[in-house]
């Protein structure tokens, strides 16, 4: 599944990191530039092997930290309550 | 009836105090806000009254209203400060409201923001010994067309003795929930009205060290908790995010430590004045 971010969310980026409000969750999040930088990508079309990659690049990381290191951060995206319901695409 | 006038904000309150008692504590508490008569409204917009009912307790209207029955001095302080606080709320929205101490150095405002029980109080309290000038230890309202912070200088409120070198004078104002300071007996004078901002200072209170630390925060993470201690973040567009961040931007932001208040004072002003 390629995750996106919850379209609900007021979202400001400064210096490179994200605020996010949820006003429903009655919550606010600051994100690290690396976490910032992967949510940014979290548009529905991008799976999360080629954030990883964006991520290994950029970040100069092995690819295997890199796809740890997403997959932890969308688990703790998604135990916020951060994410948009995720559906199944075809073929997935 | 004695009758109190107080001007916040522009806003002008009154509150006629049946009792002598209920005149004598909100005076001391209040007493940095005392509007000259001839400066008060014929119908001032937020009119209290404080009377007692038939078992002693403290019957607070605001208007025609009636607030929660007080059956200490220190609950009628509680919840005459708490509606005043909303009511200003509602008739200046367009400040940012700010739970957050308030003080001055050399022309300028520094922010202690905090939750409640965080040191807000007592870092103030022993700040004022150390050249700051006091102008609030719990709301900051700012204007964010100019940038200025205003006062709101009431009694300084300390949940409980502060530590050595830093004792409290005789006169303190002692009730059942606090320990209120006014502002003549404070070690320092008040601070001019209103006043640029220069720093943010986030605390977080850490009874488990042995010595206090400070840290740059970033404008992303200060955005963040700055906005966890807004009053009426609602009240502004963008429900009040932006504001947050138009804040912090072009201040200097640290987060806090505290531990000894001696310690957590002088590193305080070692970072911002060295």
């Amino acid at each position: 599944m390629h995750p996106r971010v919850r379209p609900d969310l007021m979202v400001r980026t400064v210096d490179g990191e994200a605020v996010l409000l949820d006003r429903s969750g009655g919550r606010v999040h600051q994100l690290n530039g690396t976490a910032s930088f992967v949510w940014s990508r979290l548009d529905g079309r991008t799976s999360p092997h080629d954030v990883a990659a964006a991520v290994a690049e950029v970040f100069d990381v092995a690819p295997e930290t890199a796809i740890r290191d997403v997959n932890a951060l969308l688990d703790q995206f998604r135990t916020l309550n951060l994410l948009a319901l995720e559906v199944p695409r075809r073929g997935e | 009836v004695p009758l109190l006038r107080f001007l916040l904000f522009g806003q002008h309150v009154t509150v006629a105090c049946e009792t002598g008692d209920s005149a004598a504590v909100l005076g001391t508490l209040y007493g940095a806000f005392v509007s000259p008569e001839e400066q008060a409204p014929i119908q001032p917009p937020l009119a209290y009254t404080v009377g007692r009912g038939p078992t002693g307790e403290f019957l607070i209207r605001r208007g025609a209203e009636g607030l929660p029955p007080a059956d200490s001095t220190g609950m009628l302080l509680f919840h005459f400060e708490q509606d005043l606080v909303v009511e200003l709320q509602k008739r200046r929205s367009d400040l940012y409201f700010l739970h957050s101490a308030v003080l001055e150095r050399e022309g300028h405002a520094l922010l202690l923001v905090a939750e409640s029980g965080g040191g807000k109080s007592t870092t103030t309290w022993g700040l004022l010994h150390h050249g700051f000038r006091y102008a609030s230890d719990e709301l900051a309202p700012i204007d964010l067309t100019t940038g200025l912070v205003h006062a709101f200088p009431h009694a300084l409120c300390l949940k409980a003795d502060p530590p050595a070198p830093y004792p409290l004078p005789a006169g303190v104002l002692r009730t059942s929930r606090s320990w209120h300071v006014p502002v003549g007996l404070l070690p320092s004078a008040l601070a001019p009205n209103p006043l640029p901002l220069d720093a943010i200072v986030f605390l977080r209170y850490r009874p488990d060290i042995d010595r206090p630390g400070i840290r740059r925060m970033g404008a992303a993470e200060s955005t963040a908790r700055l906005y966890t201690q807004a009053l009426n973040p609602l009240a502004h567009p963008a429900d009040g995010i932006d504001a947050a961040l138009q804040i912090v931007r072009g201040v200097r932001c640290y987060g806090l430590e505290t531990a000894d208040l001696d310690a957590t004072c002088g590193l305080v002003v070692r970072t911002l004045f060295s």
